[in-house]
């Protein structure tokens, strides 16, 4: 798996609530834009679920949308099986 | 075969890196036309021990530039040889069909994806604007990835004129300082000098080629794919300095990720 993948996987599934593509690549110090690309790519693989959400990002008053991440189960089973396969 | 594997020994031992490759080739190029021009003025002496340095570097780089085309000349003859064995199936989703569209390619260029196990990796024919990926690449990379590859290679044939003229250029540049030196100098050195010369230049157009299909394929798909690409065949790579036709990887993600902030 991409490293930065695994990164963004990790970080998903350590926070509680979904988060979106600008507060991602704050965290993992990645461009926005490839973050997008390795959520549609983890999307396509079905280990991300993302819908579209209005937020209020830093004070704005009619809210933004934004395209809210979040992990599905089938990321524990393929996290679970890289550790295996890595031990 | 133990004599080949001892060539391939060989070959490791005095694997020189890209750009000492290229020092040998300039050296033998400035060599070859400084003294090799008035080589009959000067005494015996100097001759002969001008005649063992010259054969000796040349055996050298011989040895050192053995592998560097055998990679794109096995995909080359493979796919003419036994391209009709493995019977290529045509790639065209619509995905694909819009990407050449956007990218102002003709019609006449196709994708096919192969089980050749000549093809290592995705390459395009210039001549025939057949694109052709294997089908092991289809199974690694998700469907985003393999269409900025495609990207990539269709970019190879928006540019092929470009190169093509280049390499024209390349050839006519080289036929022409041969015939100046073949007047004044030896037989031995003209023609090691008309390969290196050539090598220098051909290297050079190739490597700047790709980086020109680089960016025009991130006029087509974005370069966030080709990045992410580069990113996993580096992280798979033993030594990342370039090959003969292809510059670093680490270069050419550097040129892409300038393409992802935001013109002004």
């Amino acid at each position: 798996m991409h490293p930065a993948r695994f990164k963004i996987l990790q970080l998903l599934r350590q926070s509680k609530e979904p988060l979106f593509v600008e507060q991602i690549a704050k965290a993992v110090e990645i461009h926005p834009r490839m973050v997008s690309h390795h959520l549609d790519v983890l999307e396509e693989a079905k280990l991300v679920e993302s819908k579209y959400e209005l937020v209020k990002v830093n004070g704005s008053k009619r809210g933004v949308a934004v395209r809210l991440c979040s992990v599905t189960p089938k990321t524990e089973e393929v996290l679970q099986d890289i550790r295996e396969s890595a031990v | 075969m133990p004599r080949l594997n001892r060539l391939k020994e060989i070959g490791e031992y005095i694997y020189l890196t890209f750009t000492h490759r290229r020092l040998l080739l300039l050296i033998i190029v400035a060599s070859s036309v400084v003294p090799g021009t008035f080589l009959y003025l000067l005494p015996l002496s100097i001759r002969l021990a001008y005649a063992y340095f010259f054969v000796s570097i040349s055996m050298l780089s011989f040895f050192c530039f053995s592998h560097v085309f055998t990679g794109p000349a096995k995909q080359i003859f493979g796919t003419i040889i036994f391209g009709g064995r493995y019977k290529p199936k045509v790639y065209s989703t619509p995905k694909v069909n819009r990407l050449a569209r956007k990218m102002g390619i003709a019609e006449k260029t196709k994708v096919y994806v192969t089980t050749n196990p000549w093809i290592k990796g995705p390459f395009t024919n210039m001549i025939t604007r057949k694109v052709y990926i294997p089908e092991s690449w289809l199974k690694n990379f998700p469907s985003k990835e393999i269409l900025s590859i495609i990207s990539h290679e269709f970019g190879h044939v928006k540019t092929r004129g470009r190169f093509s003229f280049e390499l024209l250029l390349a050839l006519g540049g080289t036929i022409a300082s041969t015939l100046i030196l073949g007047f004044f100098s030896n037989l031995f050195i003209v023609m090691v000098f008309e390969f290196a010369l050539m090598m220098l230049l051909v290297t050079h157009i190739s490597r700047r080629n790709e980086i020109r299909a680089d960016l025009e394929g991130a006029t087509g798909a974005g370069p966030e794919g080709l990045i992410s690409v580069f990113e996993q065949l580096k992280n798979e790579a033993k030594r990342d300095e370039g090959s003969e036709t292809h510059p670093p990887l680490k270069d050419r993600i550097q040129r892409l990720t300038k393409l992802l902030e935001p013109t002004q």
